[in-house]
């Protein structure tokens, strides 16, 4: 067979806060790594937030090198921008049962890219290591299940010129309607440049004002828009992220719960009991990631189906015809490319925003 | 080059929610350096050491310094060739009661040259021996 799904860590029980480090022994070149995560909810309650942020940190290193680092939260809205589809993901908050999230780490343009992957032999100690936060999400979770898996190329032999190496830049805390310059790399070539700030109760469009990337002191400046022009002109050129989510039925007194849309999160909601009891029900807010719920009878569960933009507050900005390397956003050249981004009036040093990237690393440089 | 951070966390600041100090560096490699405990935190004042959302100091993700009236030698070697060039230093403190500080000290080794190679060192390594004998 061409292609194989390998194990790399067997379904694995965890009860307390680690980083799982694992060593990459396989031979054969890898197409996509698989983390999936199940937090067991605990007893009914408020979630303590999205049931993606138990996994705090996904690395892949090979000593200092680092190749892969994005938090649980980023990695899926990278992978969701690359492959706009969503991930096998169940977002459940009842008790008794998992949440199951599935992190998918994309080293081509597509699965089974024969141009673009990771290729273990190049490096000399390869490790993914994935940090748990237990309790980072999900209601009352205090155990869960890890397990990683590779689409690896089996029988099939293939050369890759490099892969697409994903990284956080900066994290920092924001401020009212101010600006962060930041230098970015120059390294390698930009496929994606991705910026992520959540705040509840508010989209995306009160997170920031205006953002620029300028090269060499304004000798050319490729982007200088408003968030509001991003999102309408670039961001809505994605199509509409949509995922189902089961909570418990609160009753008259609201209950949050988490999302994954950030921006414009709209909720169509019913029961989910095994008998046909009718029920008023109401899903509310859901931007910034977090939607308030109530129904007429507490104890009926509830289902909801959730569409909207900017999966876990995210912003891409892609550069070029995405399938075509040669036509992405090459930046060896430049000697200063700076980000500037400016801060929503409303947002304060209790927000923060993460910039990450995806970037094609070739192994004639590595 | 040394570069030093001197850091007081107030009390009651938490793991969840740390103190995060931007330390500005260069280009360069990043070699070693120092963590100053002064008596009086009895391990209630923690420090780690991030570039971006990764650890590389304490290596091994999910630990932490924590020490009291002592110096704790960093032995670090990264690379910092791409902006931003920064590191940010975490802390956060248990003490419900009383502020603690800490000094940091971070060893850089500076690179000059955005593309330096072993071969372009030694082509400049040439220039210099070829122009001082002209001289």
């Amino acid at each position: 067979m061409n292609y194989r799904l390998s194990t790399i860590l067997d379904r694995e029980l965890h009860s307390s806060d680690t980083t799982k480090v694992i060593d990459i022994t396989l031979a054969d070149k890898v197409s996509r790594m698989v983390v999936l995560y199940e937090p067991l909810n605990g007893a009914e309650a408020e979630p303590a937030a999205h049931p993606a942020k138990c996994i705090s940190k996904i690395e892949l290193v090979d000593g200092s090198d680092v190749l892969y680092s994005l938090t649980g939260q980023e990695a899926q809205a990278a992978d969701w921008y690359s492959n706009l589809r969503e991930p096998g993901n169940l977002m459940c908050y009842l008790n008794g049962m998992t949440a199951e999230m599935v992190y998918n780490i994309n080293f081509g343009r597509f699965l089974y890219d024969p141009l673009y992957n990771f290729d273990p032999k190049k490096f000399s100690n390869p490790q993914l290591k994935i940090t748990i936060d237990i309790d980072g999400g999900g209601c009352t979770v205090a155990s869960g299940y890890l397990t990683v898996q590779a689409h690896i190329f089996d029988q099939r032999a293939v050369e890759p010129v490099g892969f697409l190496m994903h990284k956080e830049i900066k994290d920092y805390a924001m401020g009212a309607g101010t600006h962060e310059y930041t230098d970015l790399p120059t390294d390698f070539t930009y496929r994606k440049l991705f910026i992520k700030s959540q705040k509840y109760a508010a989209g995306l469009e009160y997170s920031f004002g205006k953002i620029k990337l300028t090269e060499d002191n304004d000798r050319r400046i490729p982007i200088n828009h408003t968030i509001f022009e991003v999102l309408k002109a670039i961001v809505s050129n994605s199509p509409k992220y949509q995922e189902m989510i089961i909570t418990h039925g609160p009753g008259l007194a609201n209950r949050y719960y988490y999302n994954t849309p950030c921006y414009w999160p709209i909720f169509t909601s019913t029961g989910w009991t095994s008998s046909a009891t009718p029920q008023a029900v109401n899903a509310y807010e859901g931007d910034g990631g977090r939607f308030l719920c109530c129904n007429t009878t507490a104890g009926n569960n509830l289902s909801h189906l959730c569409q909207g933009y900017c999966p876990h507050g995210t912003v891409e900005i892609p550069f070029g015809l995405q399938d075509d390397p040669a036509d992405w956003y090459d930046v060896a050249k430049i000697g200063n490319l700076k980000l500037d981004i400016t801060a929503g009036s409303t947002m304060s040093s209790s927000e923060s925003c993460q910039i990450f990237l995806q970037q094609l690393r070739s192994y004639a440089a590595a | 080059m040394d570069f030093v951070e001197y850091i007081s966390t107030p009390a009651d600041t938490t793991e969840a929610e740390p103190l995060v100090t931007t330390l500005k560096l260069t280009r360069g490699r990043l070699t070693g350096g120092a963590v100053y405990f002064p008596a009086g935190p009895a391990g209630t004042l923690h420090v780690l050491v991030r570039i971006a959302g990764h650890q590389i100091c304490p290596f091994n993700r999910g630990q932490n310094l924590r020490l009291n009236d002592c110096v704790f030698p960093l032995s670090i070697g990264i690379d910092i060739l791409e902006p931003p060039y920064q590191v940010d230093i975490v802390t956060w403190n248990d003490s419900t009661l009383y502020a603690h500080a800490l000094t940091i000290s971070l060893q850089l080794q500076p690179r000059a040259r955005k593309n330096q190679t072993l071969k372009q060192i030694l082509k400049d390594m040439a220039a210099e021996e070829k122009a001082g004998e002209k001289e």
